[in-house]
């Protein structure tokens, strides 16, 4: 039998606060242009030959 | 080995024929062999297997993925502002869209064949993931990847290398459940890769 996932968290008091500093903190983490062309081309070139 | 390169990702079908694969881990076998198909038959998570290009019977990897929400409870008033200004026209809610990994699998083969330089098969199906679902392919707004990992240190420093959070500090989980949880809810911010 598979493992249940269990629901997701409600995340309250100071795991909702810990949550936005990580959203702050991200800001500053995304990823370059060259990186998400990369990343874009990737994905173009999985998608053409999937069976979806 | 390049996933992009060698593979196909299929959506799974019974046609598939999953008997070989083996990712080590038996719940995730189980699952794969038995139940992905009555999932995705009842709507409660689709699959994608990666087969090989040269030989389709070979299934490299897998995952499943379900549409899911993270949900934050009772905030005040400088708590929503503060969110306010991280996720931009967002109304004072506390739901936001999210995809769940349910399963994720590699086979056992391709984990015991690291290459020097090439990014393990794990992490480019991760990559493959960020980018579907935070592209223009994706025909819904999804904020997150959250992620139900296995409490064990490899798992943990998987996701952890790709960039997921927890959800709660091991403290904070702890004083939830009162013991050691079998898993740990992780989360990925897709801004980052949009």
């Amino acid at each position: 039998m598979a493992l249940e996932i269990k629901p997701t968290p409600i995340l309250k008091g100071r795991s909702v606060d810990r949550f936005i500093r990580i959203l702050e903190e991200n800001q500053d983490k995304r990823i370059s242009p060259e990186e998400k062309a990369e990343m874009q081309k990737m994905l173009e070139k999985t998608l053409k030959k999937a069976k979806l | 080995m390049i996933l992009i390169d060698t593979c196909s990702m299929l959506r799974l079908t019974e046609d598939i024929d999953l008997r070989d694969f083996n990712c080590g881990n038996e719940d995730l076998n189980d699952f794969l062999h038995n139940s992905a198909l009555s999932y995705d038959n009842a709507l409660l998570g689709r699959s994608y297997v990666w087969t090989l290009d040269k030989d389709p019977r070979h299934i490299m990897c897998f995952f499943t993925v379900s549409n899911d929400s993270l949900r934050l409870q009772n905030l005040t008033n400088s708590t929503q502002k503060r969110i306010k200004s991280k996720i931009a026209r967002q109304k004072h809610r506390s739901t936001y869209p999210a995809v769940l990994i349910g399963r994720l699998g590699v086979n056992l083969s391709l984990k015991q064949q690291r290459q020097p330089g090439i990014s393990s098969i794990g992490d480019q199906l991760m990559t493959f993931i960020k980018a579907w679902f935070s592209s223009q392919q994706n025909k819904t707004g999804c904020r997150f990847i959250i992620v139900d990992a296995y409490n064990k240190p490899e798992v943990l420093r998987y996701y952890e290398r790709n960039g997921f959070r927890f959800l709660e500090s091991k403290g904070e989980e702890s004083k939830n459940t009162g013991y050691s949880p079998l898993t740990r809810s992780m989360f990925f911010d897709l801004i980052q890769v949009s």
